[in-house]
This record gives structure tokens, sequence and C-alpha cells, in this order.
């Protein structure tokens, strides 16, 4: 037992390694048969909001499933794995449950952070409806790629600032 | 005077913004160099770096391990898959021992756009120096060896799991599990991860910099505990 005694004493590595298998068990939770109803639902829900936010501000959009489309011309676009912001959710929520800290700075941080990323995943969304529409090449590089580091961005920044609550 | 009270903004905004301020602007526009501009370099890059690892440990033997359709612009892989998998249509089980994994350039990119992205990150850091350069130099080594060896898994899980994509196949979830993380967590992660690991600032900045104390931030005035309790006495 002295490697689990060496692990204990340097908070550093246990630290790591609690996040990787936290983060791994989320992963595998997230893709078993009986989840994934609620997690399509899920992706439905926000494709559902993100529908009625358009509409509110005057936008044209309807919503089925997980799916936003424009009746006015027929583009649509699919909420799927990926673009729920699921992932970084799962990331965030194994780096809090890893961290030191009082089980309800925990669970603090496991709320506030789960309204942060899907707070910016609506306008991403939002804004991913629009360039699909409007701005073929830049939809491309803002789904794939601008959106998904910036949401990482966030959630460094909601454990940032959770880490200095915590302390 | 003009220009020597606008090279003095230039240190005062630097110091005024924070790591994480810094990133946000940064990796955007980092991404959107990469994307815009710096992609096919950056791809070309790839494959030539992919080509040893996707031999030893992908490839067959003796066969080429990727080539580029010029046609068509696809990646065409080999891959040792070595397993037994039910055929779908005759139902009876079948040894495959390799086969041809073809996926559009596109769909590697993702593998690719760790460099920029954690570029940024590292540039977030510090101003550049002899010393940054050493820690980005190293940071470059470490997100290249995980875009390499992420994207020899990808397709080596592509592989498999087409051969073992059989209903009720208990391999199929767990090709799936991997694919999952592989493609759609770590490309993207990886750089921050890489980051953390190099980068004592962002260590820092997240609150994982002391390993053995309590996690601490800059901040001007005492912490809380400090200011609570008195300083012990030194004993001999």
């Amino acid at each position: 037992m002295p490697a689990l005694s060496r692990l204990r004493k340097n908070k550093s590595a246990a630290f790591v390694l609690l996040f990787a298998l936290t983060a791994m068990a989320q992963f595998a939770i997230l893709l078993a048969a009986p989840v994934r109803p609620f997690v399509d639902g899920f992706s439905g829900r926000l494709a559902a909001v993100s529908a009625w936010l358009i509409g509110a501000f005057g936008g044209a959009c309807v919503h089925h499933a997980a799916v936003l489309s424009n009746p006015a011309n027929g583009f649509s676009l699919e909420v799927r794995d990926g673009c729920n912001g699921v992932n970084v959710v799962i990331v965030l929520w194994a780096a809090i449950m890893a961290y030191p800290a009082q089980l309800k700075w925990k669970l603090t941080g496991l709320a506030g952070g789960l309204a942060a990323i899907q707070t910016l995943n609506l306008i991403r969304l939002i804004s991913l409806f629009y360039l699909g529409q409007y701005c073929w090449p830049v939809f491309q590089f803002a789904h794939l790629y601008l959106w998904e580091t910036l949401i990482i961005v966030d959630a460094i920044v909601v454990f940032g600032l959770w880490s200095r609550r915590v302390v | 005077m003009e220009q020597t009270s606008r090279l003095k903004l230039a240190p005062a905004l630097w110091n005024r913004a924070s790591v994480v301020g810094r990133a946000a602007l940064f990796v955007p526009t980092a991404m959107a160099v990469w994307w815009f501009l710096l992609k096919v370099p950056s791809l070309w890059l790839l494959r030539a770096l992919m080509w040893l690892p996707l031999a030893l440990f992908v490839a067959p033997a003796g066969h080429v391990p990727l080539t580029r359709n010029p046609d068509t612009g696809e990646w065409v892989f080999s891959v040792q898959v070595h397993t037994s998998a039910r055929d779908p249509q005759t139902g009876q089980s079948r040894f495959v021992d390799s086969l041809d994994v073809t996926v559009p350039a596109d769909g590697i990119a993702e593998y690719a756009a760790g460099w920029f992205c954690y570029l940024a990150l590292a540039l977030s850091t510090a101003p550049f120096s002899r010393r940054a350069a050493k820690r980005v130099l190293l940071g470059l080594g470490v997100q290249t060896a995980v875009n390499v060896a992420s994207l020899a898994a990808c397709v080596w899980i592509m592989g498999y799991g087409s051969v073992v994509n059989a209903p009720g196949d208990p391999r199929l979830w767990l090709t799936k599990y991997f694919d999952h993380i592989n493609s759609l967590v770590l490309p993207f992660l990886s750089p921050f991860l890489v980051a953390l690991i190099v980068h004592p600032e962002w260590r820092e900045w997240v609150g994982i910099s002391r390993p053995d104390q309590a996690p601490r931030h800059p901040t001007t005035g005492p912490r809380r505990a400090e200011r609570r309790r008195p300083t012990p006495a030194k004993t001999a």
C-alpha cells in the first residue's frame, strides 16, 4: 500500500486521478442505453428553449424533438451529442467532484456549472441557427471549433471562480 | 510622445488582463487563423507525423499505413484489427485481419486544431521570452504526441468498430464509449489539459498549483484562514 499512501500525500496526483476516473464513469453513464432517452430528451429541451428564445425576439423558428428549423427557407439544425454541452458539463463536474471541498460547495458548483455552460450553449445554438442560414463557411468553423473551445474556456472560468470561493 | 505612451499602454493592458481573459481573446483568434489560413499545411504536417506511429502500431506489416486519394482528398488508412466477428448477412463468424478505413480530410482536422488552441493558451500566460519559449516547445511536443496518439486511436477504433458492428456484440458499446471520448472530447480538451500540465500560470488560475498545500490564488490581502488564526509561535 505505499503507492496509495503516497497518492494520499500528493494531493495534485490524487486530484488528477480522481478527475479522470470520475469523468470516465460519467461518460459511461452518458452512453448507457437506459440513460440515452434522457440525454436525447435533454437535447430536445435545449432545442425547445432555443426555438422559444428565437421566437421571443421576433425570429422564425420551429422545433421538432431536437431539430430546429426555419419554416421560411427550410434550414434545419439538429442538436446532437457534442452540441448539447453535456460533454463539457461532465468534464467540469468531474473537476468539481475531484476537488477537495465541502459537499455544499460541490453541490453549488455542480448546479452553477451546469447553468453557466448551458446558458452559453443556448447562445451557441441560436448563433449557429443564424450562421447556418446566412454564412455557411463561418457556420462550419463556429460549429466545429470556435464554440467548442469557448465553452471549455467558460468551464475553466467557472471552475477557477468556484475554486477561489471554496478555499 | 504619443508612441511612448502607446508602448507603455501595451504592457499595462497585458498586466491588467488575467490569463483566462487573454485566452478568451487569443483562442478564437488562433482557431480562426488556423481554419481560414493554415488548415491545409497543418493537415500536411499531421499526415507526415502520423506515418511512423501508424506503421508501427496500427497498420499490418508490409502495408502502406496511410495514403491520400488525390481525387477526393480523403485519407485512406490501413488498419490491422485481427479479430473475429459475426457477418450480419450470413450470420457466421468470420476472422478479419485488416481493412482500409477512408476518412475525409475535414473529419481529421480536429486532430490538428489542438496545436493552435494550445499555442493561444500558452501565449496567454506570458509575453514571449526565451524561458517561455522552452515551455511552449515542451507543450507543443506533448500536444503533438496527444494529436498523433489520438488520431491513431481514432483510426483503429473506426476499423475495429466497423468489424464488431453487429447488434448484440458487447464490444460495440466499448468502441462507442472510447470513440466518444477520443473524438468528441479529447481533441478539444487536450490543449487545455496540456496548458494546465506545462504552465504554472494556468494551474494557479484554476487553483491546483500547490500539490501538497491547500490550493491558493493570488490575492491582494491575507487569506481568510490567515486572518482568523493568529500566527503560532516558533518552537524548537
